[in-house]
This record gives C-alpha cells, sequence and structure tokens, in this order.
C-alpha cells in the first residue's frame, strides 16, 4: 500500500464546505482532464520529448494535488523531477506506478461519490 | 470566462485547468464582496484585463500560450502598475520568483494553495491596492484637512508594511521574528539617539520590513545549514536591491524611509559595506540604526552554522564595530538602551527552530 493518501479531501471540504454534490464534480471533472494529460504523458514518453514530459507531469502534479489526489501528485512530481534533471532514468517505472495510483484514485472517487448520494 | 458572481471587485484568475479555476473561484468566493472572474487562456485574460478593472490577478506560471511571468510583463507594460499580482509556483523556483518580483509579480503561492493563507493574503493586498488609491485620490484634494489626511496616511502605510511583514513570515517564520525584533531594538536606540516622535514612528514602521528582499532568497542558500561560501554570499547579499525593485513604487516618507533602510542597512560606516560602499553621513540615518539593531539581533540568535553569543558578547563586538561598522554615536544610544533591549528580547525571542 502507498504511504501517500490516495485521496484527501479534507482541504476541498474546507473550500466547499458542506457542497458535497460540488465536490463530487470537481472530482469527476479532474478525473476527465487528468485522463488527457495522461495520455498526453504517455505519448510525450513514447516520442522521447522530455520537455513534454516534463510539463504533462508538472500539469498531473499540480492539478491533482488541487483535488487531494496526493498518491497521483507524488508519482506525477518524481516523473518532473527526473525530466527537469534531463534524465530518462525511473520515468518508465513512474509511469506504470502512475497508472495504478490513477486507477485507485478513481475508485476513490467513485467512493466518494456513492457514499455522499 | 466564468464569473461567479456579479458584485463589483473583481479578481481575475489564469489557469489552463479548469478545474484548478473552479477550486480558485470556491476560495476566491471567501473574500467579502469580490467575485472570480476566471480564464483557462492567458491571451483571453489579458484581453479582458486591458477593458476591466480588477483588484487582483491571480496568475499560473506553467501555461501554453503566455506564461505566468510573461502574462504578468504584459500587463505591467500596459501601464498597470497598480493591481496586486500573485504568482502561483512552486516553492523551489527561487530564481523564478525573483525574475517575476522584477516584472511586477507582488507574492507567490505554491499548489496546492492553502485556502486560509490564500484568503489572508489577499484581503492584505486588496487592502493594499486600496491604501494607494486613496493616496492618489487625496494627492488631488491635498489641501482638504491636512491633519485628518496624515492620519489616515500613516494608517494606510501600516496596512502596506502590514501586508508585507506577513508575505516575510510566509515565506520564512524565522525572518520574520528577526525583522519584529530589529524594528522594535531600532525604536529604542532611535528614541536614545534623539529621534523625534514622528522620527520614531517612522524607523519603527519601515524597519519591520528591512529582510523584505529575503522573500525572493534561493531556499538553499535562506535555509543552508552552513556557512554562506563564494557565489552564495553575493547571492544572499542581492536581496537588498531585490528590497528596492518590491518597494521603490511607494512614495510616502515611511515608505520610503523603508526603501533606504532594505537597500543600504548592511552598509558599514567606514565604506567596506554593501551594496554600494556608502561611509558615514552617506548611509541614510535610519539605515545606520538599523544596521546595529540587525546586528544586534543576528549575533544573539541562533543560526544554522552556530549557536547564539551571549548578549556581553554581542555588546563587546558592536562595540568594537564603533568606528569601523557603525557610527560611534550610535553605538553609544545602543549602549544606553541596552535595558530596553533585554526587555525587547525577552518579549520576542528567537523561538523558531533553525531550517526546515
Amino acid at each position: 500500500m502507498p504511504d501517500t493518501p490516495i485521496l484527501e479531501i479534507s482541504r476541498l471540504e474546507e473550500i466547499f464546505e458542506d457542497d458535497t454534490t460540488g465536490i463530487a464534480d470537481l472530482l469527476d471533472a479532474a478525473m476527465g482532464t487528468g485522463a488527457t494529460t495522461q495520455a498526453a504523458l504517455r505519448e510525450a514518453f513514447e516520442r522521447r520529448a522530455l520537455n513534454d514530459v516534463m510539463r504533462a507531469a508538472h500539469s498531473i502534479k499540480g492539478s491533482s494535488a488541487n483535488v487531494g489526489g496526493n498518491e497521483v501528485a507524488e508519482v506525477a512530481g518524481r516523473i518532473e523531477a527526473a525530466a527537469r534533471a534531463d534524465t530518462w532514468d525511473g520515468i518508465e517505472p513512474a509511469l506504470i506506478e502512475l497508472d495504478a495510483a490513477y486507477e485507485r484514485l478513481r475508485t476513490a472517487v467513485r467512493a466518494y461519490r456513492a457514499e455522499i448520494s | 470566462m466564468n464569473s461567479s458572481a456579479n458584485t463589483s471587485n473583481k479578481v481575475l484568475v489564469v489557469d489552463d485547468v479548469q478545474t484548478n479555476l473552479t477550486v480558485f473561484a470556491k476560495v476566491v468566493a471567501q473574500i467579502p464582496d469580490t467575485e472570480a472572474v476566471c480564464f483557462t487562456s492567458s491571451t483571453e485574460a489579458l484581453q479582458w484585463s486591458n477593458g476591466h478593472e480588477c483588484v487582483l490577478i491571480i496568475v499560473d506560471q506553467n501555461m501554453p500560450e503566455l506564461s505566468g511571468i510573461e502574462f504578468i510583463s504584459a500587463v505591467r507594460s500596459r501601464g498597470n502598475n497598480s493591481t496586486p499580482i500573485v504568482m502561483i509556483t512552486g516553492h523551489s523556483d527561487k530564481e523564478l520568483q525573483r525574475d517575476a518580483l522584477k516584472r511586477g509579480a507582488s507574492a507567490f503561492l505554491s499548489k496546492p494553495v492553502d485556502p486560509v493563507a490564500f484568503v489572508s493574503l489577499a484581503r492584505n493586498l486588496i487592502a493594499l491596492r486600496g491604501a494607494r488609491y486613496d493616496a492618489m485620490a487625496r494627492a488631488g484634494a491635498a489641501q482638504v484637512e491636512q491633519a485628518a489626511s496624515a492620519d489616515t496616511a500613516a494608517s494606510n502605510d501600516r496596512t502596506i508594511i502590514d501586508a508585507f511583514a506577513q508575505l516575510i513570515d510566509l515565506s520564512d517564520p524565522r525572518s520574520g521574528d528577526h525583522c519584529r525584533r530589529v524594528a522594535l531594538y531600532a525604536e529604542a536606540i532611535g528614541k536614545k539617539f534623539g529621534l523625534s516622535m514622528f522620527e520614531l514612528s517612522i524607523l519603527s514602521q519601515a524597519a519591520r520590513i528591512h529582510d523584505i528582499g529575503k522573500v525572493s532568497m534561493p531556499d538553499k542558500i535562506l535555509y543552508k545549514a552552513g556557512r554562506l561560501v563564494g557565489d552564495e554570499r553575493d547571492v544572499a547579499k542581492k536581496h537588498v536591491t531585490d528590497a528596492v525593485a518590491i518597494l521603490e513604487r511607494f512614495t510616502s516618507p515611511t515608505m520610503k524611509a523603508a526603501v533606504e533602510i532594505a537597500h543600504f542597512h548592511h552598509e558599514r560606516f567606514d565604506g567596506s559595506g554593501y551594496p554600494a560602499k556608502l561611509a558615514g553621513p552617506a548611509i541614510p540615518q535610519y539605515a545606520r540604526i538599523v544596521a546595529v539593531a540587525d546586528t544586534f539581533s543576528a549575533l544573539t540568535s541562533r543560526r544554522p552554522w552556530r549557536e547564539a553569543v551571549s548578549v556581553s558578547i554581542a555588546v563587546e563586538q558592536i562595540e568594537k564595530e564603533a568606528g569601523f561598522g557603525f557610527e560611534p554615536r550610535i553605538v553609544g544610544a545602543f549602549r544606553d538602551a541596552m535595558p530596553e533591549l533585554l526587555d525587547i528580547r525577552a518579549e520576542v525571542p528567537d523561538l523558531v527552530q533553525v531550517g526546515r
């Protein structure tokens, strides 16, 4: 099990207060955006375009941290750091980790939606 | 463009990720009498900003069209120097932050943005902008109620200084405590030196932000667990000129004093200091006083590479520097003010742990 929480909802609850539907909608939107950026990241990796890998990983890190997707943010942060350091070392295994972390996040988001409905 | 309500104070938010904007809009809604105007396109946001007034701009750095820094440059180049701009960036991007400050950024936040810190910072920056507008309005009616106007001007200066002092605190709590101590020490020394009540009021406010330039100092230098060497020292010394870039747009007597103090408090009486190697009376008087207060606070506080020295050793070192580092008459006032300085030291101790 990862040490970093998959979905940390407390910050969003502080911001959205009792608007749990608003939180769920935001999480769904974030999952949609995340899937697009995740595909762009994978595509940049296939092209061996390190700069695009860095940009996509940075975007995933920021947007997932913004909604409390801390595990995804942590893995994306590692990919970004490697790309920023101009190395491919560790990026491929981290991409596999990212896929798994995203899957866990999607499950957690679905569980949150079910919990509030 | 998304606009969340129809109130008068608009906060322009620019981020290419829609979900980030959704969260920002919610947080902005917590600031009374404001509405968020959100753009995922930085070029569209720039276009909007040309024809609309806003009280605050929040801009992400990494965007596909104009980057945050390019956006800030474009806003400032079009003559908008009054709207505060907060750039969203990583804590580690200090070089980027330095560049952004030079181009007109007012403050920085990192993702994920803490809502409490954001609301607090935003309210202060909006108040600061309001204070500047008030000051301009007063300038147009300079002959009316001068005494009342002076009181309000002082209040506006305090608002501005409070906002910058909070920035220092958010950036580095250890620097925040140091700045508070230095301001109180400087006031006590200034009193013994014979400054008027008016001068003491200016000094005690302006000295609170003497290290404002440190907000752009790289973390690896600000938090280094050892003495600075070589190039690191040169980078650290930039905090005095960075402060000028931040403060020079303000023109009240208190803010002018703040610029002088921030710029010249590392000059030495014998002309061997920095950044301008000024000597003797060429160093502004407030900066000469703060130099002694700053050194006393620094010597008697822990540093990553050494323990705090005792008060008696600090006094001895400062007295040895009379005529070299410091003006002899100010060192005399420092000695005379020692009972007050010890009281202040007890009230504002060096509590923050070294390093992060």
